[in-house]
């Protein structure tokens, strides 16, 4: 048994929760940032206690404070952000106070920590061994002692060979690897505390299986207290005893996590939970989307930072922020609302119509057809001695109208080469595309033209893909005037027209990008791509910048443009939970092919292929057969 | 590494034959006749033709490059116009003082360029930090024209403590070279140690903020251990690029060197040979000058080869 | 059935708030700041006394006199050089000179080199062959450009601007590429491909823009060492010929005096050095305000 189910397995059987003694204990921290000439508070009266052998997850979105509540443990804040007040204490000892030579010997030795992108965190000019030896060495370590244990140390953490792989470089290894070689240098000193800050979102599904299994494992081996910071509940929920959740630089609720799952008592957990598409629940007809964006962290509004967007949002709410409270019952599981006493009120989700599991056959003919494509980047040289593999390899697949397809797969699979081929950026070596019956091979200059208004795409990065110098306005209207699909006059009723289509306010027309959010920047991508009344949109991974809050709003917005226009969807993503949710076909891609396709109830509820198995068990929020969160 | 090297050497001779024809060729996008051209305005039909002949000037342009290359590639530089004496010899005789030049302004520029890079990015001083910027914006307004007046004026006519220049011969007389020595070096070095220092620095602040920074003080190590073992390798980069472009630019910055402190060199001979229309003799101290520069910039990349391993080993394993 | 009913609000809702314009306004508040208002004053105050400057002397620049390196007072607020001609008037005229040369070739080399290197995005081969030549230019030293310019062209005001041109225009080519580089891989560009937009459009009505403000700052920094190139041709004898003056020329002539007579050659020093440093000051502001947005 491999991936989350086997950590929660390592979790759940062998170590209570809150057993050990209490290894960290932070109370009442506060930290200031500094921007410009102003201090803003990031973080305000955050408490929390990590015990040995306990891994506890600090859940939040972006604004939250979790980072710089993490970095502040081990004194490392950027020199823009400072602590205002509160204590940090390591197994007793103020870490805050202490002077600098002794906090250097706790950090990689008593304190370890893993990061994010572990490309940027090794030295790309010293070997692997020499990073890890370093660690070593600077608590004390001979040379023989450090070599040894170096290689022992890769091939704890999963390194195969490691006597050879020691003297490799950073850029030699692949990205699960080099979080393998981040953490054997972090817990290289059997270190009490391991701090963990997203150590696996710039990885694969099924890396990041492996790597949360491992934190685990090292945990249950060495009995590590485990401090893992992440945005993404379905991780939370899989590995962690307990958890915190975090909103605009407070602590909102936190517990045991079956307490605090099973019975949420802030309002933004249990809509957090809500509004993420899940693998393990029946599909809804729409997701219960929270609505608006996490606060700027220069405008935070006063009394609980959560009242603008919660539904039991009444007058106290605005004028005070709510203390942490104690439940009457129940061990330590606290939360920052004026409703924490009682169970939340039942809100009836409205929208929570299940979808028949057999979403139906297509009733109308393709309007995507792809056959056999073949695709490569980049071209002969003359120094090389074949031609460069495909990046694609034979894929066929098939688009309908008012349907989604889904093209779900790893990074590296080609699933983002293909969206481009379609939308006509990248060509195609051999095989046919065709979109309504037209190609882009075509060489009459009126048929291209109405094949890019017949196909469109939304891009995954909301801050790159409007041009920062153009207002709303201008890059609504472009389309209209390059295509000529509406005279002068009537352009501006249209631009207003495509905004409330995808539910933004006319007075935004004015605005430019930078003045959006991210939520607000890919309504936009949407509403650009709609302007030119294209019969299918290729989204390609839509809300994977966006913030958890903010991603339902936009499958939800897609979901329904589908339906209201009769849209062609193809969304490509590597969320499976995303996928499930909004599509009704799915194909399974790898290395270039597609490895399955078909319904989407057939893919995830029987899948066939090992492949798809195994991308399946390692998805977060999955394994959930075993433990019961309703 | 070799697959590095053998590209880099590849594109350098290119750029280098490139460049002999663009030299070569120079004679004949002057108006005119170059056969007028060389033997005078006012010379007669007479003297032009046979300069013609003599100089193979009435051949095929591409015959005459070819031969031309040829020469070159045997040795042979030909013979100078004016001055009668083969450009080999003339060469030789000129080579000391230029390089004498040369290789004190790239000490000086390296050591202080590198130096003050280094205490501009580490210091705490704001005061310092300042400071040096703003004799930094100085500095790069005093190339070696202005600066090398100012330098004679100051420490030759007002103090009195150096010449003005001329020429010594380091062999015999070191002291006398030296002390000859040291204002041009300063005049021609005074540019670039602003220019790469401030590099140094702005890659050394770059590098600390970089994530590995983290990483290694994540693991215990002290600001110290950071600069040197983590910073300044992944710093040094750029600063290196840059110094080889400016070494190379010193083969054009020592004619001008020359030619304010009344030094005997190659660059003046070019000058010289200019203003009298030995045009065999130019073509051939610019084609040196500039294949000087070539191989400077080659050798830096080289060393950033050396260091940086993603180029070293090329790409994954 | 409705569309999304997930309506933003709006008021500011916690999406970042609108501050002063953007856009020509950076580079107004560039000026505001110490270093951009002193630069700016330097350079205008320089131009502006070499313009109205000869209006109030006595005698101009090519007038030969009697008193040959004559001390200054009277009627040469400087003195005289070696052929009795007005040491500030040359001065004048020299600055006027420079300013001329600079502001001819300066802007030939920019929008030259940057049109040149953005040539890569419409054409990729003719572009690439634009790089290869400017490569080959960026390797040879500038004194060595410019005096292979003067075998070809005579020595003179013509072969100064065409050397500037020359060393200056492949700086603006590389950087047009490399900021092209920049801009081409990020989505909002392969947006506008998708979207059908002519390439010629997105390029001068797209990435331009966004390239644009790097540009206007290496401008003021090739001003400065376009007054460096010339100075360097013109003190070995190559640049400016006589009995026109130059910054650089009067600083070679007058190197020769610095004994008797040393404003001759200071004096122009330190118009160079003003110019320069003015110039740099300038460039920095702009980069401060402009790019760091």
């Amino acid at each position: 048994m491999t991936g989350t189910a086997a950590a929660a397995a390592a979790c759940s059987d062998t170590l209570p929760v809150a057993s050990g003694e209490v290894v960290l204990d932070v109370r009442n921290l506060s930290l200031d940032l500094r921007t410009g000439r102003d201090r803003i508070p990031v973080v305000q009266d955050v408490s929390l206690q990590v015990r040995s052998g306990e891994i506890l997850g600090v859940v939040g979105e972006s604004g939250s404070g979790k980072s710089l509540t993490a970095l502040s443990v081990m004194r490392m804040l950027p020199a823009a952000a400072s602590v205002t007040g509160g204590e940090v204490r390591y197994q007793g000892r103020d870490l805050l106070s202490m002077p600098q030579p002794e906090v250097g010997a706790l950090r990689g030795k008593d304190i370890g920590m893993v990061f994010q992108d572990p490309m940027a965190y090794l030295n790309p000019l010293m070997t692997v061994g020499q990073q890890i030896r370093e660690v070593l060495r600077l608590h004390g370590a001979s040379r023989r002692e450090a070599a040894e244990r170096a290689v022992s140390l890769l091939d704890l953490v999963g390194v195969r060979d490691p006597h050879r792989r020691v003297d490799d470089y950073p850029h030699q290894f692949s990205g699960g690897m080099r979080q393998r070689v981040i953490i054997a240098m972090a817990v290289a000193n059997n270190p009490k505390l391991l701090i963990a800050d997203e150590p696996t979102t710039a990885l694969d599904v099924t890396v990041q299986a492996g790597i949360l299994d491992l934190l685990g494992r090292l945990r249950k081996e060495l009995g590590t207290a485990l401090l893992l910071i992440t945005h993404d509940i379905g991780i939370v929920e899989d590995v962690c005893d307990s958890v915190l959740v975090m909103y605009a630089g407070r602590a909102v609720e936190q517990g045991a996590l079956h307490d605090v799952l099973r019975d949420p008592r802030h309002p933004y957990t249990r809509e957090l939970t809500r509004s993420t598409p899940r693998l393990d629940l029946p599909v809804q007809r729409r997701l219960s989307a929270i609505p608006g964006q996490p606060p700027d962290i220069r405008h935070r509004p006063a009394g609980c930072p959560f009242h603008t967007r919660c539904p039991h949002a009444f007058d106290r709410c605005r004028d005070e922020m709510p203390p942490v409270s104690d439940r009457p019952a129940g061990i330590s599981h606290v939360a920052a609302c004026w409703l924490a006493a009682e169970p939340l009120p039942a809100r009836p989700v409205a929208t929570a119509e299940e979808v028949p599991a057999d979403r139906g056959a297509p009733e109308a003919a393709p309007i995507l057809e792809v056959d056999d494509a073949r695709i490569t980047y980049g071209h002969r040289s003359l120094l090389r001695r074949q031609p460069p593999r495909p990046v694609v390899d034979g894929v066929s697949l098939r688009a309908y109208p008012g349907r989604t397809l889904g093209l779900v797969g790893e990074s590296g699979c080609g699933k983002s080469t293909l969206a481009r081929t379609i939308v006509g950026l990248v060509p195609l070596l051999s095989g046919r595309i065709s979109i309504d019956g037209m190609q882009w091979t075509t060489t009459k200059q009126a048929e291209r033209a109405k094949l890019r208004r017949t196909v469109q795409m939304v891009f995954q990065d909301p801050y790159q893909s409007l041009n920062p110098r153009q207002p709303i306005r201008t890059l609504l209207t472009e389309p209209l005037v390059v295509h000529r699909l509406v005279p002068p006059a009537r352009r501006e009723a249209r631009a207003r027209e495509l905004m409330s289509l995808v539910g933004l306010p006319a007075g935004m027309l004015d605005r430019y990008p930078y003045q959006l959010s991210g939520g607000q920047r890919q309504r936009v991508g949407i509403a650009r791509a709609l302007a030119v009344e294209p019969r299918l949109i290729v989204a390609d991974e839509p809300v994977s910048a966006l913030d958890v809050s903010v991603q339902a709003q936009i499958i939800n917005l897609l979901a329904d443009l589908r339906d209201d226009l009769g849209l062609a969807l193809l969304v490509i993503a590597h969320d499976l939970s995303v996928v499930r949710h909004l599509c009704e076909d799915v194909a399974v891609m790898q290395a270039g092919k597609i490895v399955e396709q078909g319904p989407a109830e057939q893919i995830f509820g029987a899948p066939r292929h090992e492949y798809t198995r195994s991308l399946l068990a390692a998805s977060p929020g999955s394994a959930s057969s075993l433990e019961d969160h309703r | 590494m070799i697959r590095f090297v053998l590209q880099r050497l590849l594109s350098a001779v290119v750029v280098l034959a490139v460049v002999s024809v663009l030299v070569f060729s120079l004679l004949h996008l002057a108006p005119g006749d170059p056969a007028v051209v060389l033997a005078g305005a006012d010379a007669d039909p007479q003297t032009v033709a046979t300069i013609r002949t003599q100089l193979g000037l009435d051949r095929p342009l591409v015959t005459q490059y070819g031969e031309w290359v040829g020469q070159l590639l045997t040795g042979d530089l030909g013979r100078s116009y004016t001055l009668g004496q083969p450009i080999g010899e003339l060469i030789v005789q000129r080579l000391p003082g230029t390089i004498q030049l040369t290789i004190a302004a790239t000490l000086l520029m390296t050591v202080f360029g590198l130096v003050t890079g280094v205490v501009l990015a580490t210091t705490r001083s704001r005061l310092l930090r300042q400071g040096i910027e703003y004799l930094a914006t100085l500095a790069l307004a005093l190339p070696p024209f202005v600066s090398g007046v100012v330098l004679i004026f100051f420490f030759a006519v007002v103090w009195q403590v150096l010449p003005s220049g001329g020429d010594a011969s380091l062999v015999d007389t070191p002291a006398s070279a030296i002390r000859r020595l040291i204002l041009p070096a300063i005049a021609l070095a005074l540019p670039a140690v602003p220019v790469i220092a401030q590099l140094l620095a702005t890659e050394m602040r770059r590098a600390y903020d970089q994530e590995f920074v983290l990483t290694a003080l994540a693991k215990g190590a002290n600001r110290r251990r950071i600069t040197w073992r983590h910073v300044m390798p992944n710093s040094l980069g750029p600063a290196i690029i840059e110094l080889g472009i400016r070494v190379g630019h010193l083969f054009g910055g020592a004619i001008v060197a020359e030619a304010i402190f009344a030094r005997a060199g190659l660059g003046s001979l070019l000058v010289q040979a200019v203003q009298t229309r030995d045009y065999r003799l130019a073509q051939m101290l610019l084609l040196l000058a500039i294949a000087a520069a070539i191989a400077v910039q080659f050798v830096a990349e080289l060393c950033i080869a050396r260091i940086d391993p993603r180029i070293r080993l090329g790409g994954k394993s | 059935m409705s569309v999304s009913a997930q309506a933003a609000p709006a008021t500011p809702d916690g999406s970042a708030p609108v501050p002063a314009a953007r856009g020509r306004s950076r580079y107004l508040r560039a000026l505001a700041t110490p270093g951009g208002a002193v630069g700016l004053g330097l350079v205008l105050v320089i131009v502006v006394a070499s313009l109205i400057g000869p209006y109030l002397l006595e005698y101009g620049p090519y007038r030969q006199g009697p008193d040959s390196l004559a001390a200054p007072g009277g009627d040469h607020l400087l003195g005289t050089d070696e052929l009795g001609r007005d040491l500030l008037a040359r001065v004048f005229a020299g600055t006027r000179l420079d300013l001329l040369i600079t502001l001819i070739a300066v802007p030939v080399a920019a929008i030259a080199g940057s049109l040149l290197g953005l040539v890569g995005m419409v054409n990729r081969p003719v572009g690439g062959f634009f790089q290869r030549v400017f490569d080959v230019l960026l390797g040879v030293p500038a004194v060595i450009l410019g005096i292979a310019v003067t075998i070809a062209l005579e020595p003179g005001t013509e072969a100064v601007i065409v050397a500037i041109v020359l060393v200056t225009m492949p700086i603006f080519g590389r950087q047009a590429r490399s900021s092209l580089l920049g801009q081409l891989p990020l989505d909002y560009v392969a947006a506008a491909e998708v979207l059908g937009y002519p390439r010629h459009r997105v390029m001068l009505r797209h990435i331009l823009p966004n390239i644009v403000d790097v540009i206007f700052i290496r401008f003021a920094v090739e001003m400065a060492h376009a007054i460096m190139i010339e100075g360097g041709l013109s003190v070995v004898g190559l640049g400016i010929q006589a009995p026109q003056a130059s910054l650089g020329s009067m600083i070679k002539d007058g190197s020769g005096y610095l004994l008797d007579r040393p404003a001759y050659a200071l004096v122009p020093v330190v118009v160079v050095v003003l110019l320069v440093v003015g110039y740099t000051m300038l460039s920095n502001a702009l980069n401060q305000a402009v790019l760091r947005k």
